[in-house]
């Protein structure tokens, strides 16, 4: 080939490059100028990433632990083998209820005290109460019109005292479920029954009333105190903006953002229809305006609020063992203005962490749309001890009465200790261990329950008030 | 195989497809243009025949701006009124001073002014008669409108119509939301 051919060929070469670029410049000019946003993953709201991992509702609704009853107004409690206790009861249940008919009846409060105090009984009790209808539902357990008496379910018992019955209580009551077929359902349960340390009584035998919640005689821990920080300690800035980018997705870059002179920074979309709040200690507040729509059910919400936390800081890495406990379920209003309200505490080695401010996740839905989200998770390192005694659960209750009283009393005029320790005793609900969540450590406590939700914070070791929630 | 001959056919091919996708880019931007004309000498229109003055100029041109991000000082210390390239700053509330932290990382298209002037006609239509106002001027600015009340050291002004109507100023957002 001769060199004018030479240099043609290059010449059509540079062309061929210019070309190729112009072409594309122009196909970007033309993608552009048909508003198409730059493509980001947050924006397509309703699509999930694979490698985002998405819990089911029911790994979260799962037993809390289980009451073994002796028969002789001794109790113990296991957490260990809740999970199969309740598998075995959902079983017996689903199976009589697909072969016979329940003849429901409500049961007095003397004879729970007798089947519970007087014979063997087991029972399972939930981390959160859940309406019995969607429960039965989701265990396919066959449900008649009669069950609608029942709203909600917190726990599951059998009892000797009436073998052929199976016990569900919820909403303060408890329901008992005659099959017609006679079977023994209680007998293949109770067989599994074992004492286990320490000795469990009722509040009602140690604190002289009738309160049915049990509190352990003695007890004993190996749980320490650790450090913690925040899940975005690294980098609070940076962990903010990805919420916030996860939350207003292509509107990111268009929202309103204050910062205040302590450094938190609210994100504001519209004219505060949702805003988006980051605090410097790590944790995050979402909110939108009054959300309402169709009610798609307990179960749909929770999946729903689920689903939405997964993609805005998640639930973990470890898929093989949920990090969280669904601690605590609510429904206000109805139809659709239904509110349900899920409280997600974070657990350590089995233990929950909880603070003043509530647990470390909380979901609001409302027709199935998510209106606030309250994240304040940590990082820490459970921290073991020499097994040590702690301080006795009825003993921090009766010492700490004028503090509960004058928590929950809201009564001007001052009560006699009496009166405030009568107070305590009847309103008392449970007693465990966990963690508190203060500002410089995670410190071993007792957990004091009483009705209403209300939990105070003790030592585990030293019975010393660290606090108690808020509503 | 003949290179020389397939590289013919390449640049036949690429020229005319940037022919084609340049032509109706060009054609697009000439239709834009006329209708963002045309929308403006319909809202001169209606504007007049329910009996509303417009004086000022109306640009017919779309921008599209980012956010901005100020940082504010208390009153008290210097004031200072910025301009963000060649729009004004408009901080509402009484002595607070700003400085441009920075500015969003993407900028979105505004509404044309003949848009934001229909909506405040509306605006202004449902609190009582619009005859006889008269519009002074339209002008693209920035616009914060801080909570007296907060402590914000960072704030955030997006862009917003400025609109005077017989000596009031009113503004729109320009988003258009």
């Amino acid at each position: 080939m001769n060199e004018r051919a030479r240099k043609v060929e290059k010449l059509k070469n540079a062309v061929i490059v210019v070309l190729f670029l112009t072409t594309v410049l122009l196909l970007n000019l033309t993608w552009r100028s048909e508003g198409a946003a730059p493509f980001r993953l947050s924006s397509v709201l309703d699509f999930i990433s694979p490698d985002v991992w998405v819990p089911d509702a029911s790994e979260f609704i799962a037993a809390d632990y289980t009451v073994c009853g002796f028969g002789d107004a001794t109790f113990s409690r296991d957490a260990d083998r809740a999970a199969a206790d309740l598998d075995d009861l959902l079983q017996e249940f689903r199976a009589e209820s697909a072969n016979a008919s329940f003849l429901i009846n409500e049961v007095t409060e003397q004879q729970y005290r007798e089947m519970l105090t007087g014979y063997r009984c087991l029972k399972v009790v939930l981390s959160c109460p859940v309406p019995f209808g969607e429960f039965c539902d989701r265990n396919q357990i066959n449900r008649s019109s009669v069950f609608d008496q029942v709203g909600t379910v917190s726990a599951l018992l059998v009892s000797e005292a009436a073998p052929e019955s199976i016990f569900v209580e919820g909403g303060g009551q408890c329901w008992r479920f005659i099959s017609d077929s006679e079977q023994d359902l209680a007998s293949p349960l109770l067989v599994s029954l074992v004492r286990k340390d320490p000795i469990y009584f009722t509040a009602g035998s140690m604190l002289g009333n009738s309160n049915m919640a049990i509190l352990p005689l003695t007890s004993s821990a190996t749980l320490a105190s650790s450090t913690w920080e925040s899940e975005a300690a690294a980098d609070v800035e940076r962990a903010g903006r990805t919420m916030a980018e996860s939350i207003f997705g292509e509107n990111f870059d268009f929202v309103r953002r204050i910062t205040d002179s302590f450094g938190n920074v609210t994100y504001m979309y519209g004219y505060g229809e949702k805003t988006l709040t980051c605090l410097t200690e790590g944790s995050f507040e979402y909110r939108t305006g009054t959300v309402e729509g169709q009610d798609p059910g307990f179960y749909n919400s929770l999946q729903n609020a689920i689903a939405f936390v997964a993609t805005r800081g998640g639930w973990g890495s470890d898929r093989h063992a949920l990090g969280y406990r669904l601690c605590g379920a609510r429904t206000e209003g109805s139809g659709r203005n239904r509110l349900y309200t899920f409280e997600f505490a974070q657990m350590l080695d089995g233990m929950p962490l909880l603070s003043e401010d509530g647990p470390a996740i909380v979901v609001k839905v409302c027709g199935g749309e998510v209106n606030y989200y309250r994240r304040a998770v940590v990082s820490a390192a459970a921290q073991q001890a020499e097994e040590q005694q702690t301080a006795d659960a009825a003993n921090v209750l009766a010492g700490n009465c004028h503090l509960i009283h004058s928590v929950l009393g809201g009564n001007v005029l001052a009560a006699s200790s009496d009166e405030e320790f009568a107070f305590v005793a009847n309103r008392f609900r449970d007693a465990s261990a966990g963690y508190i969540v203060t500002e410089d450590s995670l410190t071993p406590a007792w957990v004091i329950t009483m009705e209403g939700g209300t939990k105070f914070f003790f030592g585990l070791y030293d019975a010393v008030p660290l606090g108690f929630t808020r509503d | 195989m003949d290179w020389s001959k397939a590289k013919n056919i390449i640049i036949a091919v690429l020229l005319a497809a940037n022919v084609l996708i340049g032509g109706n880019l060009l054609a697009q931007h000439s239709r834009e243009q006329a209708q963002a004309r045309q929308a403006t000498e319909n809202a001169y229109a209606f504007l007049e025949q329910a009996g509303m003055q417009v004086d000022a100029q109306l640009p017919d041109q779309e921008k599209k701006l980012p956010v901005l991000f100020l940082r504010l000082h208390k009153a008290g210390e210097e004031l200072t009124e910025v301009r963000y390239k060649d729009y004004p700053i408009v901080v509402q509330g009484s002595g607070i001073g700003y400085e441009i932290a920075g500015t969003g990382q993407q900028a979105a298209p505004t509404i044309p002014a003949a848009e934001a002037l229909l909506k405040l006609y509306a605006q202004l239509s449902a609190e009582g008669s619009v005859k006889g106002k008269r519009v002074e001027s339209v002008e693209l600015v920035y616009l914060l409108s801080p909570d007296e009340a907060s402590y914000a050291a960072q704030d955030t002004a997006s862009p917003a119509w400025q609109i005077r109507v017989d000596g009031r100023t009113y503004y729109v957002d320009a988003y258009g939301e």
